[in-house]
């Protein structure tokens, strides 16, 4: 019998301790290396060979995600939810991976999830991670989708999945995520190709856009061509002549292009999802549309002030625009068949309420502050405020202008995690979209920022100018304070400033809004939708043989195939070469898939050497 | 155990398949009451069907499986279910011994998931580890690199895998009715009367350098149509254009049916005719099968000592120029050995035989022209024109001897030492005392291996890095066969079992470089002992059966 005490140290609620008390004790078998492992409904849980070396591939399969979280989370305290846990291999790989990284073990808490109570019996009877020094909580048995969602916060918190416990019982995990996010996972991913821009405004919004893929089940590949500015740049420095410039950069456009292209038809996509800005060409889309690959571009830049869309909008499937009304007419014009509107949204995941140290709340914090570039209305609007205190926050402020004064730390570029703190750290956020033609606030302006959803995401509360499209957005007053032209601005500033439980009140609105209505998984769930009810080739696509739930399928009764297979997700689509990578030689007897797995791989290698298979 | 079931698995094209007759030949009298399982590519499934020892042939049907596999629109579910339906047919009844022939890993996966009791050749272990079972497979594997020294036909060489039955290599293939009418079909629509002898050309090759010209084969048929002999040209669908040229050269001498015989009608037209006029081909051996007469021209990287057709009377031709053959994969920029030939040599070997054939032969210069003979388990190849001495024909004589002595156990010769006047062993002998040098370091490594062997860290990485100093002595061998070209092949043999050692367990690289070493060792020591009684190849001969 177990001592409570023991599985009290561990499990993380009275519900998980019942469940612990309750489970039968299982059997456990020995793997090569002769560490434990269970076989558990017909499912070996860890690897027969070496479960220790197995979670390492684990952790080291999301390492970079893992660190990127970690790294967002700048010290805070981040919480790891290890769907599936099995026996807790991951744990000791976890210590691993983070101990030879420059991140404390201190800020990781590691939440296992084990929806099987006799696994996690077994497991915290045999504590294998036992001398590790990570923080360590179970939650087990039925009720853990609900603990796990009490146990969660909005940002620090990261998701390991892909042990075969997982797989076991991925519904209840896969809800536990769908849960966390707020986002349901496509029944039949699709592969999405998300190729940048190689700089500017919408090369973040990229980024977005395939993580919310990503949260929503696709495979996702993001071609990154930042690397690729420096050339681009580069032709700027080589002549002064605009008409030579420009044929330099775009020959690189063109080539890039291509290479977009290439990537697209070898990684053998169903949709290439692309923002303002990204090098495509009407070549390279016609081409894509020769080889029956999709094509969308999300258009998130002011349509009267960036023409260049006329050139390229009509070679694409369909047009996304932040604007619509007489910008849609033109579209259709051109002949653009799939026009949508698609507002500008927020990432919870980078947006989210910063807690700033002292000396941050002192650099970044402030009564009132504006964050974006020098446009010609915001300079003219900050020069006639009469303020006390303001701070500037970015670049392209001209010197000689009055508003110069509260420019902040020498005009340079703000980078998203400084945003983020500014907007969690300032009392009144200034929000006035950018016009080059107008003083003040642009009388005709109609979409709305992503500043405004990313304010609001980041719990700060804002001032913002008035916007056609903003009421769709917001609720007037209750969740966005709106004003309609600079002279309002003083009293509005002195209002909020003396009312903060207001403030924060419509603040805290303003945030619940963007997390329930307008993150970038809402904007790309609606995208997609739009993109299968227009696209019939799209919507009726089949699901491809290479997925493993079809192979699966194609298993029948063949046991060991099955098994085989469970190491991989079901809704994953596997190449030759992920399968084979999986099969180690030398280590314990082949089974019969691996074989012939091999096998195909070897025919496949023959057939290339000799010309034959492409 | 006597094998109830023998699985021959055999992954090359034609000439070599049918080079393998005898060693099925040799399955069927050791074992008269096995069931014999033939396992080839598809498109030569029909050879196999007409091997007459073998009761079954499964063909690998590669055009079915390419598509699936494409990077573009993979199958791998439909991938998986072909080859799993392949090894379940295969596999319906059990299989004793398997041979696996050919020489690349796929095979090996293939023989590994057939399995059987007993198995021959390159396979993988149950843990997926490639080995070779089988001396003469990695014989073959390491005279691939060291042609000059090889002393063996490529049918001697299969048949030393084989029960050991005491067989004259001969080779096999049925040629039914069926396949006589459609060859009779054929030649009656090109207008060629079965009635008057006819000679076949087969002008293609696997590649351009092993081509005798178009134009002498167009000039050969115009010879043979002046002389009352029909001409028809065979061939792949592939060669089909080649033919036409040859056609149209020849002024109609010739007539082609290239591109349009099946294996059966093409065995049945050679079967029926007088000669066979070809370069180092599939054909050749096929002609050589049903028991025509061949006239076989060896050039570039073709080498008559190794594929020689198999049989009694049969005329080959290679040239005497230094280069040749050349080496495998190197592309000629002066070919000038498909020009050493002219249709008029040619011409009176269709035409004759006995005395006026010799005295034909004994005219050509620059080339050497053998007419083959077949002993008990040895194919000869007689000159007609130069002398049957020289060095390397006395080092060819040796190695025969060594390898049988070697790797199928035949009895060391006794006898005194001779080399052939003139000849200067001195390096030889110096060469043999460094490759014993060679081989103390290569047991003083392996030593050191075993004592540290305790105290490796057996992750692989570690592993990798502890066997590193086993190269030491395989560097030694590759220096030895720069410094010591004659003495090349036997170290050449001792580094493809040294790569090819099993290297992901400590245990088995132990055991199978023990294995290698124990190999130097004997070798060594056979390669003095013969080496001091060489006296001549027929005394050594002699002794050795």
């Amino acid at each position: 019998m177990m001592a409570e005490s023991l599985i009290t140290s561990v499990v993380a609620d009275s519900s998980s301790l019942e469940a612990v008390l309750a489970a039968a004790d299982l059997p456990t078998i020995r793997a090569k290396n002769s560490m434990p492992t269970l076989a558990f409904k017909g499912v070996r849980l860890h690897s027969s060979v070496d479960p220790v070396a197995e979670a390492e591939q684990i952790v080291a399969n999301c390492l970079s995600e893992l660190t990127t979280a970690l790294q967002s989370a700048k010290g805070q305290p981040i919480t790891v939810f290890v769907l599936g846990a099995g026996l807790g291999y991951l744990i000791g790989a976890l210590e691993k991976s983070l101990g030879d990284s420059k991140y404390p073990l201190a800020q990781v808490k590691v939440v296992c999830i084990e929806a099987e109570s006799e696994v996690a019996r077994k497991a915290i009877q045999l504590q294998v991670w036992k001398s590790c020094s990570l923080d360590v909580k179970w939650l087990v048995g039925s009720s853990c989708i609900e603990s796990a969602l009490l146990l969660q916060t909005a940002a620090a918190r990261f998701l390991l999945t892909g042990t075969s416990s997982y797989r076991m019982n991925k519904p209840v995990y896969d809800g536990i995520i769908e849960r966390m996010s707020g986002t349901k996972r496509a029944e039949r991913p699709m592969r999405i190709l998300v190729p940048t821009p190689l700089y500017g405004g919408s090369l973040p919004i990229a980024h977005y856009c395939a993580a919310a893929f990503e949260k929503l089940g696709h495979q996702v590949e993001r071609l990154d061509l930042t690397e690729y500015y420096a050339a681009f740049h580069q032709a700027e420095n080589i002549t002064r002549q605009p008409q030579h410039r420009k044929s330099l950069q775009g020959m690189l456009t063109a080539y890039l292009a291509e290479v977009i292209v290439a990537r697209a038809l070898d990684f053998q996509c169903d949709l290439v999802w692309a923002v303002a800005q990204t090098p495509l060409t009407p070549q390279a889309l016609l081409e894509l549309r020769r080889r029956q690959v999709h094509t969308a571009l999300w258009f998130v830049e002011d349509y009267r002030l960036f023409g260049y869309w006329q050139e390229l909008a009509q070679h694409y499937d369909a047009v996304f625009t932040i604007q619509r009304g007489s910008f849609h007419d033109e579209l259709k014009a051109l002949g653009v068949k799939h026009v949508e509107y698609l507002p500008c949204a927020a990432d919870p995941e980078v947006h989210y309420p910063r807690e700033l140290s002292v000396n941050e709340q002192a650099r970044f914090g402030s009564d009132l502050s504006f964050v974006g570039a020098g446009y010609h209305n915001r300079q003219e609007t900050f020069a006639q405020l009469q303020l006390t205190s303001l701070k500037i926050w970015g670049n392209d402020w001209p010197p000689d202008v009055s508003a110069s004064r509260w420019v902040q730390e020498q005009g340079r570029r703000i980078n998203t995690e400084e945003s983020a703190k500014i907007f969690s750290a300032t009392k009144i956020n200034l929000n006035l979209h950018s016009s080059p033609n107008h003083q003040g606030v642009n009388p005709y302006g109609d979409f709305v920022n992503p500043r405004t959803f990313e304010i609001a995401a980041c719990g700060g509360f804002q001032l913002v100018d008035q916007r056609s499209e903003l009421g769709s957005h917001f609720k007037a007053e209750e969740e966005m304070v709106v004003f309609q032209n600079t002279e309002e601005l003083p009293e509005l500033i002195e209002y909020y400033l003396s009312h903060e439980t207001e403030r924060l009140q419509i603040a805290e609105r303003s945030r619940q809004r963007v997390l329930s209505e307008h993150t970038y998984v809402h904007r790309m769930t609606q995208a997609l939708d739009f993109l299968q009810q227009q696209l019939p080739r799209l919507r009726d696509r089949k699901r491809g043989p290479n997925y493993v739930s079809s192979l699966l399928q194609a298993a029948g009764k063949d046991r060991e195939l099955a098994e085989f297979l469970s190491a991989f997700d079901s809704d994953q689509e596997v190449d030759l070469d992920q399968i084979v990578a999986r099969i180690k030689i030398g280590e314990g007897k082949l089974s019969r898939p691996e074989g012939i797995f091999l096998l195909m791989k070897e025919f496949r290698d023959w057939g290339r050497e000799k010309g034959v298979i492409a | 155990m006597i094998p109830r079931h023998i699985c021959v698995l055999n992954f090359t094209r034609m000439g070599d398949l049918i080079q393998s007759s005898p060693l099925l030949k040799s399955y069927r009298i050791a074992y008269p009451e096995a069931k014999l399982s033939l396992i080839v590519l598809e498109p030569f499934r029909a050879v196999g069907e007409r091997l007459p020892m073998c009761d079954d042939v499964m063909g690998f049907d590669l055009d079915h499986f390419e598509p699936l596999l494409n990077s573009a629109g993979s199958d791998l579910t439909a991938a998986y279910k072909v080859l799993s339906n392949f090894i379940q047919r295969a596999t319906e009844r059990p299989v004793d011994l398997l041979v696996n022939l050919s020489h690349t890993p796929l095979s090996a996966t293939i023989a590994s998931l057939i399995g059987a009791n007993s198995m021959i050749g390159l396979m993988r272990t149950p843990d997926g580890q490639l080995t070779v079972s089988s001396e003469w497979i990695n014989y073959l594997f390491s005279v691939m690199q060291e042609r000059s020294l090889n002393p063996f036909n490529l049918a001697e060489i299969y048949l030393r895998l084989g029960p050991g039955t005491t067989t004259t290599p001969s080779l096999s293939f049925h040629v039914s009715q069926v396949d006589q009418q459609e060859a009779q079909r054929l030649l009656s629509s090109v207008t060629v009367d079965i009635n008057v002898p006819y000679v076949v050309l087969q002008p293609g090759a696997s590649s351009d350098q092993r081509r005798w010209p178009e134009s002498s084969f167009a000039e050969l048929a115009c010879l043979l149509k002046s002389n009352g002999v029909q001409v028809v040209v065979v061939g792949t669908k592939a060669e089909s254009s080649l033919a036409e040229r040859i056609v149209r050269m020849s002024a109609g001498a010739a007539v082609s049916l290239c591109g349009r015989t099946s294996i059966g009608s093409l065995s049945a037209i050679l079967l029926s005719a007088t000669r066979l006029v070809s370069n180092d081909t599939g054909t050749m051996h096929l002609a050589a099968a049903v028991g025509t007469p061949t006239i076989s021209l060896f050039l570039g990287p073709a080498s008559a000592k190794d594929t020689a057709p198999l049989g009694n009377g049969h005329i080959v031709i290679e040239t005497d120029l230094e280069c040749a053959p050349c080496s495998y994969n190197m592309t000629c920029a002066n070919p000038i050995c498909r020009e050493q030939v002219s249709a008029e040599d040619i011409l009176p070997f269709c035409l004759y035989t006995g005395d006026d054939v010799f005295n034909s032969a004994r005219c050509m210069k620059g080339v050497r022209v053998y007419q083959t003979s077949n002993d008990i388990e040895r194919l000869r190849l007689n000159s007609l024109n130069k002398p049957h001495t020289g060095y390397s024909s006395s080092v060819l004589s040796f190695y025969r001897c060594f390898w049988d002595m070697l790797l199928t156990g035949a009895a060391v010769v006794e006898g005194t030492a001779e080399w052939y006047e003139g000849e200067d062993n001195s390096s030889w002998m110096e060469g043999i005392s460094e490759l014993e040098r060679i081989f103390d370091r290569a047991e003083r490594l392996l030593a050191e291996l075993y004592t540290e062997s305790a105290s490796i860290n057996r992750q692989t990485d570690t592993l990798k890095d502890c066997l590193k100093q086993q190269i030491v002595w395989q560097e030694m061998l590759r220096a030895f066969m720069q410094k010591y070209p004659q003495l090349a092949a036997f170290p050449r043999f001792l580094l493809v079992k040294a790569v090819t050692a099993r290297s992901h367990r400590l245990e088995d690289y132990l055991v199978d470089m023990t294995e290698t070493v124990d190999l130097f060792h004997h070798g060594v020591s056979l390669l003095k002992t013969l080496s001091a009684n060489l006296q001549n190849e027929d005394q050594l001969y002699a002794c050795c059966e």
